[in-house]
């Protein structure tokens, strides 16, 4: 019987807002993707999307493994979230500031993982702020006090290992301290 | 105190300037007993600000550029001119700056002055048409930037007077770490006080940061506005994890290499 402990960390957000970017970052193995050719709106954003889910893992040490997740962003594929989401350690949310309405995309990962937010922790990544100023992260936090909710956001270029870093260290620190 | 220079139109339009409280006061006297009704009209001005100050609490108690921004001085668009560094304008309802030069040029004409008196000169309120006008040509820069580099820099291991006076402290929000210059300590702070309040010593002792750095995080967070005054700590500021995550977070943490 193995003795290793297994902790889950979720990427999730919508299509493009950098999960299998991000992953890939922090993951010392070669990151596994279910990726296809996008065939539906997403293809306007990029050719291919992660239709399953991406997997990366960091060995901590010989007894704890740090498993990186990444849902599937469209919403067709939200079966999947919930499967993914039983026993995480926490979220990381990444919104896309360069779409139509990142706020109302935000909606609708805090409503589906909510119950499960609220066992753990999550972390808000806004992302292509360089694309999209606005909302600014004032909004962001303005929307989150509306919905009674509040949760670290920060602007993050999921490209740059130590935005990704920080965005976990936030999240550790949150269940750390709770 | 910061050095403030009272300054007033004449009947020709001309801007009158008084190096201080006494020139002005001299100028009332001499103007209350003109011949000229617009000077005298003017003097009566004069004395109703003079003898209307603005109230101490909105004063800075000490000198430095920190008090000056803790100050309510700054509430309202404000341009502010000094001797030893060049003008700007604090949009504080925006939360921004407006500069002529780069912030980067900013900060670094700050940085040597320390809890020096920057030689603050004027500070002039700016009506929102010339605020309009002034837009079109300045940089325009996050004012969080500046509040957060100046709390850093220059807390001297002093808490602000209103913080001081806080019994205990949480934060309203996470600092944009993204954007803000930060240390692993100050994403520590930051998440500690956004889960429970705690003292000064009691952030210090929950986070095992140094008292000094943990007054430069809190005078930081009170000049973004993100601080908040708590009325006491209900429960001992403790940074034991749960049982079942105990030492997980520790190893992960340490693996990832994330500092403090």
């Amino acid at each position: 019987m193995s003795n290793v402990t297994e902790v889950k960390i979720i990427f999730t957000g919508t299509v493009g807002a950098g999960k299998t970017t991000a992953i890939n970052a922090i993951s010392e193995i070669k990151t596994i993707s279910t990726e296809a050719v996008a065939t539906d709106e997403t293809a306007q954003r990029k050719e291919t999307t992660t239709v399953g889910m991406d997997y990366g893992e960091v060995t901590v040490d010989e007894g704890l493994v740090l498993r990186l997740y990444g849902t599937p962003g469209q919403r067709r594929f939200r079966h999947m979230w919930e499967i993914l989401a039983k026993g995480a350690l926490g979220f990381v949310i990444l919104v896309d500031n360069a779409r139509p309405s990142p706020l109302e995309d935000l909606s609708i990962y805090l409503d589906n993982f909510k119950n499960y937010i609220a066992a753990s922790a999550a972390v808000i990544g806004v992302t292509r702020t360089d694309v999209a100023a606005q909302p600014d992260i004032d909004a962001y936090y303005r929307y989150l006090a509306e919905r009674e909710e509040m949760h670290p956001v920060m602007t993050v270029d999921v490209r740059r290992r130590e935005d990704v870093l920080m965005l976990l260290d936030t999240l550790l620190l949150s269940r750390e301290f709770e | 105190m910061l050095r403030m220079r009272f300054l007033i139109k004449n009947e020709f339009g001309e801007l009158l300037s008084f190096q201080s409280q006494d020139a002005a006061t001299k100028f009332c006297e001499y103007g209350s007993r003109s011949k000229q009704p617009t000077l005298r009209e003017l003097a009566q001005q004069l004395a109703s600000l003079i003898a209307n100050p603005v109230p101490e609490t909105a004063r800075p108690q000490e000198s430095g550029i920190l008090e000056l921004l803790a100050s309510n001085l700054i509430d309202q668009p404000v341009r502010l001119v000094f001797a030893r560094i060049p003008a700007f304008v604090i949009d504080k309802p925006r939360r921004r700056c407006l500069l002529n030069f780069s912030f980067e040029e900013l900060l670094e004409d700050l940085r040597p002055l320390g809890t020096v008196d920057p030689g603050l000169s004027q500070l002039e309120p700016i009506p929102l048409g010339e605020l309009a006008e002034l837009e079109k040509k300045a940089i325009s820069t996050s004012l969080y930037g500046l509040m957060w580099f100046c709390g850093l820099q220059f807390s001297q291991g002093q808490l602000l007077p209103t913080p001081r006076s806080f019994p205990a402290f949480g934060l309203g929000r996470w600092p944009d770490f993204g954007t803000l210059p930060h240390t692993a300590q100050h994403l520590k702070m930051a998440t500690f006080l956004m889960r429970k309040t705690a003292s000064l010593d009691g952030l210090a002792a929950g986070t095992g940061v140094a008292r000094d750095e943990a007054i430069a995080f809190l005078n930081a967070c009170f000049l973004c506005g993100w601080l908040k005054r708590v009325e006491a700590t209900a429960l001992p500021a403790s940074a034991a994890p749960k049982s079942g995550l105990r030492g997980v977070i520790g190893r992960i943490r340490v693996r990832l290499g994330m500092g403090g």
